[in-house]
């Protein structure tokens, strides 16, 4: 679609200049949503590893979680673990990855692990206590990784938009603009070239 | 910021021996109770939520998931395992954003 612009010299310099800037904006956003394509392909794989290791992780302590509480008794584990001395809880952190900004989380542990008394519990309650902690750091990494791809995959659909708008709807019509505007400065060129003549005929038969 | 977990009772009392705090939810009102609970608390970071529960919520919890801002919301399998037809990371990205890997 043509833009609406008065057919002048002075207004084909000046879509000349926008297209060239149209066309080096595009050449950037074309080369930002490559790099952020790189990325998230990388964190994909990443985050299909780290899921795998964490659901193995998670249910090798569920069952030792499992195993403690067969062993000791429901009520027994219930009453050791109702009152926790230790306290979990994250920092967080911002981040930028090509101008999206993502959060990372460090997690951060206070207190004793152990909160009960080692004679009346199962030693499976230990092992499961250790194998619970390790993983919820795992877990802490596969969130912010997972809340990271999907900032980047907005990212990346807005800058594939951009990409697009300017490639099939900006720069054609800067070009048939450009066009048309140049197709009628030499029509008018043409016409004023005849009009001259003409009037010089005129002016020689006299 | 604080973890919170929501998940059946075995989750909880699990989560609960490495300090975290969470909620019991079986049905599928207290699993929405518990979620706005969560996303209201100012002081949560990751809200975990077992797959067996976020099934029961899942508009809810993809409407979370997908979102912005804080807490983020992760899915994890419960003590029986993870569960065979959950969606895996290549149909998120297909839904997110239209790309196949």
């Amino acid at each position: 679609m043509r833009l609406t612009v008065n057919p002048t010299r002075m207004e084909l310099l000046r879509l000349r200049k926008r297209l060239q800037l149209a066309r080096r904006g595009h050449k950037l956003l074309k080369d930002k949503r490559d790099e952020l394509m790189k990325r998230f392909m990388g964190l994909v794989h990443q985050i299909k590893e780290l899921r795998l290791d964490v659901e193995q992780e998670l249910e090798e302590a569920w069952k030792r979680f499992l195993v403690a509480r067969s062993v000791g008794g429901g009520e027994v584990i219930e009453t050791a673990v109702s009152v926790p001395t230790r306290k979990t809880f994250v920092e967080v952190e911002r981040e930028q990855i090509m101008n999206v900004v993502v959060p990372v989380f460090t997690l951060k542990t206070e207190g004793k692990l152990a909160s009960y008394g080692l004679a009346t519990t199962p030693a499976e309650l230990d092992t499961s206590l250790v194998a619970m902690e390790k993983v919820l750091g795992r877990m802490v990494e596969l969130a912010s990784k997972e809340k990271a791809l999907e900032l980047i995959g907005d990212e990346i659909e807005r800058t594939r938009r951009r990409v697009n708008a300017l490639e099939y709807v900006l720069i054609p019509n800067l070009l048939e603009t450009i066009r048309y505007i140049s197709m009628k400065l030499s029509e008018m060129e043409r016409g004023n070239l005849t009009r001259l003549m003409r009037v010089k005929e005129i002016v020689r038969d006299h | 910021m604080k973890f919170f977990v929501i998940g059946d009772r075995q989750t909880v009392l699990g989560f609960r021996l490495v300090g975290i705090e969470g909620r019991q939810a079986e049905e599928r009102e207290d699993a929405l109770a518990a979620l706005d609970e969560a996303v209201s608390r100012k002081d949560l970071g990751i809200v975990l939520v077992t797959e067996a529960v976020a099934d029961r919520i899942r508009d809810e919890v993809d409407a979370r998931l997908y979102g912005m801002g804080f807490p983020l919301v992760l899915e994890i399998p419960d003590a029986s395992g993870p569960s065979p037809e959950r969606p895996g990371i290549e149909d998120v990205v297909r839904k997110a954003i239209g790309i196949s890997i």
